[in-house]
């Protein structure tokens, strides 16, 4: 039987889905899923004074001992900067500020923020970010921040659905960033999960549906968090809001880090380096939707399509 | 759909026999307001299976309000060239999505 639990958490909408036998254990399985998030949201958010991330933020130019969770969370964060070649860049947190986002977007959407200001461009600063994950501890440069917004979130959906499979075939959904495993019930077998692909401008209008088999796809969007003057996806190559000639990008990987990662990275890119650089990564497949709401797909983008 | 149409008929029933309990015996007004009552569920439900809408299921009648269409993707081919898919339309299915994938 299907039993799902759901939740606010992360500024977002968490869904949690399990097709398990036994109550009991499916109960307490998705109770323990539930507390991973907000202790992920606890210990690394940038908006909580007492979060972990927040001490190491306050810290310069030394070798700090931080939680192997959050010394992975800075390992994956620094190889997606490698991997993109500093598009993804954990390192923008002043840049994101100056854009107006230095408060939760819950806020902004109530209050308002500050008119944008302009910084100068600091690039490849996530090279001088030091992490050693076996010892865990990691050294940020003076001046240096970190945000883990995204792939916190992508990596708390990794983990809960690690959490999840033993009981069953399930999916965790994080506001839109998906991971998935076993068969939906009522789906043949080895067909995995059906996912709706958003309308970038309007919310709850479906433009196709995708299969998702023991993976993740997540979305990243210029149309979602944003406000007068900017929205969240900065460009470190100009350190304001990208300039991209897309609305939204949908990747599929093997893990919601990478889906989310790959996702971000082709949005900032734009079309054409987005679309090429997505082809170049090996397990990625996506949909890209331009500013005329033109869709785009990666070779592979057939077979994931119901 | 039938569900909930047969259970708002079974509620006006159930009023109905309420009536007869507390006065005797069914007075002609009630009798005709059952009457009046159960033609225009007849005919609303006549009409809307001509039409295809499920008006007692919500859902259903949530995707009737969505245009759908089915939409081209250019796919992009290693070599650089490209190609024309159209995924299919969503569709009214057993299985259906649980869950969307949107910018958050």
């Amino acid at each position: 039987m299907l039993r799902s639990s759901s939740f606010h958490c992360m500024t977002s909408e968490i869904e949690l889905f399990v097709d398990a036998g036994d109550a009991r254990q499916a109960r307490k399985a998705l109770r323990s899923a539930e507390r991973l998030f907000q202790e992920v949201e606890a210990r690394f958010s940038r908006f909580r004074a007492d979060s972990e991330l927040v001490h190491l933020n306050q810290t310069q130019d030394e070798a700090v001992r931080v939680s192997p969770d959050l010394a992975e969370l800075v390992d994956l964060a620094l190889a997606a900067a490698r991997a993109s070649d500093g598009i993804f860049d954990p390192t923008v947190i002043d840049a994101l500020e100056a854009a107006g986002y230095d408060r939760s977007i819950e806020s902004i959407r109530t209050g308002g923020t500050h008119p944008p200001r302009r910084i100068a461009p600091q690039p490849d600063r996530w090279k001088q970010v030091m992490v050693e994950p076996t010892g865990g501890t990691v050294r940020l440069p003076a001046g240096v921040r970190l945000d883990l917004g995204g792939i916190g979130k992508g990596w708390a959906a990794d983990r809960a659905g690690a959490m999840l499979q033993p009981l069953g075939a399930g999916m965790v959904s994080a506001g839109g960033d998906i991971r998935a495993w076993g068969d939906q019930p009522g789906a043949q077998p080895g067909q995995g999960w059906l996912v709706t692909l958003d309308h970038p401008e309007q919310p709850g209008r479906d433009l196709a549906w995708l299969r998702v088999r023991d993976g993740a796809v997540a979305t990243s969007s210029i149309t979602a968090r944003r406000w007068p003057g900017g929205h969240h996806l900065i460009d470190p190559r100009t350190t304001r809001p990208a300039n991209t000639d897309l609305l939204s990008v949908t990747a599929l990987a093997p893990t919601v880090v990478q889906a989310e990662v790959a996702a971000k990275v082709a949005l900032i890119l734009g079309r054409k380096a987005g679309l090429d650089w997505l082809m170049a990564q090996s397990d990625v497949e996506a949909v890209v939707i331009d500013e005329a709401l033109k869709l785009f797909g990666t070779a592979g983008i057939g077979k994931a399509l119901a | 759909m039938n569900t909930k149409a047969t259970s708002r008929v079974a509620d006006f029933s159930i009023r109905s026999t309420t009536t007869r309990r507390t006065s005797g015996r069914p007075s002609k007004l009630a009798l005709l307001r059952v009457k009046v009552a159960t033609i225009g569920i007849a005919v609303v439900l006549f009409f809307a299976s001509l039409a295809g809408i499920a008006i007692y299921n919500p859902q259903v009648g949530n995707e009737a309000a969505v245009p759908v269409q089915a939409q081209q993707i250019t796919v992009v081919k290693p070599d650089g060239s490209d190609s024309l898919l159209v995924a299919p339309p969503p569709r009214l299915s057993a299985v259906r999505p649980l869950v969307r994938s949107r910018g958050s």
